[in-house]
């Protein structure tokens, strides 16, 4: 069963359009990651989803009932930065957000202690880090008893570390049959998704499973020397990605791997499995 | 599974409408909201020091060096400064409720608060009532300030009768609240915090100078005096002077107050009606401008 669907969500603000056409369905029980750059459109179309922002055009369900009928009380939504209100300590955040949602649970106890806040919970949130922000954001959503969750970009400002651990909450909650579409632009989320799907310029590109995705992604090639990179450009698809003193691309279609070994001398190009990195930099900005 | 997820029970049954359920949620909601913000408003020291310390500051210096108590007979001066606290003190619940008020709202809307909020199960009138208690309790906290430091000074209050206390009550009360729904419009209309400050110290300075000091100086007012009585700000500042600034006779003004204000029953059901009218215009833009985007 569908849990929440998009159906030619277009947003507009002004002349803008944001959002243009886009169609997402989220099944029951599954955990989907929206991926894209910054700015096209992700914040808009979850706050659509979430029934925070009215569409253009387009309709917008939740469980087959328009998201305005639903009111909040099937989905709970974590918007980055809006949720927690700096003047308050952590523990008054709680506090507040415990009473404004009545499937809101004790669930933030051990969330907090799990992802190191509980000691910093009296301290005012305007003087945590990005990080510690995330946190809090994180345990006051998935603290609420609903049936799905909109997480837009939880990761922003997390280190690697402590991604685990939001990620290990994430999964518990949808191994729990709960519904999880989260936002971002970190590649390292794709760990947790059933299903990836793109957003490379305010559509919803392509949506599939991460393996399928990833078979589908030309051979991937890591360049290293201004020289080569130079000369590898004529043979990718699209562009070189740069990654410190390397830069890695994808062979054109027409393009053998032995082709371009020829043209570029030396060692400095190897064949590679591709990464996340790659499955990002490949949908959404050389197949888009 | 998660031991966490597994084991918490939790309500998982919203509240149908009407049931007590619903009716515990709203006043869990109002309550939550109105401790934010009092915790807010509170902390806020740009806050205290124009709601607060401000009208204070203006009531020391206006009976130290505007006021030429000399030129006035010793009798009358403690009532004299007790009129000057009242309309200070006013001015104070001015400030608190219209200026920090929309300021503390307009500053949720630049925050995108509302975003957030609208994804929630939230009643508007719950979102409402929990920023105009806390309004409110700055509101009253600036004007007995006032008060409490003009009494040292010498100014003399004393109650009229034994309706004074729920009439002064009264006055304050919806006077404030007719203040913060004015706020409620202002801060939804331009949804910036520093703006919205302009525009409402802006309002409440033009309201208080241009009004004779909230209508306690009728001499000062450019217009008829009988629309004091019928401008709900006026009408309940003057309600609160006159039933607290209560003058013997000294042989010099009279005895009572120097202000006419209408019967008790008229001005405290004027003060009602605008009131009443005031909320469901308050109610009406949390409902179709702030909460509006999907809500049926």
């Amino acid at each position: 069963m569908t849990a929440i669907e998009s159906r030619g969500v277009t947003k507009e603000f002004g002349a803008d359009d944001v959002v243009r056409g886009a169609d997402l369905a989220v099944e029951e029980g599954e955990a989907l990651l929206l991926m894209g750059p910054n700015g096209v459109g992700k914040t808009v179309l979850l706050s659509c989803l979430a029934g925070s922002r009215e569409p253009t055009e387009g309709a917008v369900e939740v469980f087959g009932r328009p998201v305005g009928e639903d009111g909040g009380d099937s989905l709970t939504f974590l918007l980055q930065d809006s949720m927690a209100v700096e003047t308050l300590t952590g523990r008054e955040n709680v506090d507040f957000y415990s009473r404004l949602h009545h499937r809101f649970t004790d669930r933030w106890r051990e969330y907090v202690d799990r992802l190191g806040l509980a000691e910093d919970l009296d301290k005012r949130v305007g003087n945590y880090s990005e990080g510690m922000k995330r946190k809090l954001e994180l345990a006051l959503t998935m603290s609420v008893d609903v049936p799905v969750y909109l997480l837009d970009e939880p990761t922003a400002g997390v280190d690697l570390t402590n991604i685990q651990r939001f990620h290990d909450i994430i999964l518990e909650a949808r191994d729990a049959g709960k519904t999880v579409l989260v936002s971002s632009h970190r590649p390292i989320d794709a760990n947790i998704a059933d299903r990836v799907a793109f957003m490379p310029d305010g559509t919803v590109s392509t949506v599939s499973e991460p393996d399928g995705l990833m078979e589908q992604v030309p051979p991937v090639v890591r360049v290293t020397g201004s020289e080569a990179m130079r000369t590898a450009e004529e043979y990718v698809d699209g562009q070189l990605f740069p990654v410190g003193g390397e830069a890695r691309g994808f062979l054109a279609e027409d393009v053998a791997f032995e082709e371009l070994a020829g043209a570029v001398e030396g060692e400095s190009l190897e064949r590679i499995d591709p990464t996340y990195t790659d499955l990002f930099n490949y949908y959404v900005h050389v197949q888009s | 599974m998660d031991s966490t997820l597994q084991h918490m029970a939790t309500d998982t049954q919203p509240p149908s409408r009407a049931s007590p359920g619903r009716r515990q949620v709203w006043v869990g909601q109002a309550r939550a909201f109105a401790e934010r913000y009092a915790r807010e408003l509170f902390r806020n020291k740009v806050v205290l020091f124009w709601s607060v310390a401000f009208p204070v500051a203006f009531y020391l210096l206006t009976i130290t060096v505007f006021i030429d108590t000399s030129t006035v007979p010793d009798t009358v001066v403690p009532y004299q400064k007790a009129g000057v606290a009242v309309s200070y003190g006013m001015f104070g619940a001015i400030v608190a409720s219209l200026n920090s008020f929309g300021q503390q709202l307009a500053a949720d809307f630049e925050a995108d608060r509302y975003m957030q909020y609208r994804s929630l199960p939230l009643a508007p009138s719950a979102d409402l009532a929990g920023r105009a208690l806390a309004g409110l309790a700055l509101s009253v906290v600036a004007f007995v300030a006032v008060l409490a430091v003009a009494v040292p000074t010498g100014a003399a209050f004393s109650l009229r009768s034994a309706a004074t206390v729920p009439v002064v009550v009264l006055a304050v009360v919806t006077f404030a609240v007719v203040w913060m729904m004015l706020a409620v419009v202002v801060a939804t209309l331009v949804r910036d915090a520093r703006y919205a400050s302009v525009v409402t110290i802006s309002i409440a300075l033009g309201a208080y100078f241009l009004t004779g000091y909230n209508g306690t100086d009728p001499g000062a007012f450019a217009g008829p005096d009988w629309l004091l009585n019928w401008l709900p700000f006026t009408l309940a500042t003057r309600l609160v002077s006159q039933n607290i600034v209560v003058f013997p006779d000294t042989g010099v003004l009279g005895s009572g107050s120097l202000l006419s204000v209408p019967s008790l029953s008229f001005g405290v059901g004027l003060l009602v009606a605008t009131t009443v009218a005031a909320v469901a215009v308050g109610l009406l833009v949390m409902r179709h401008a702030v909460y509006a985007e999907v809500r049926p």
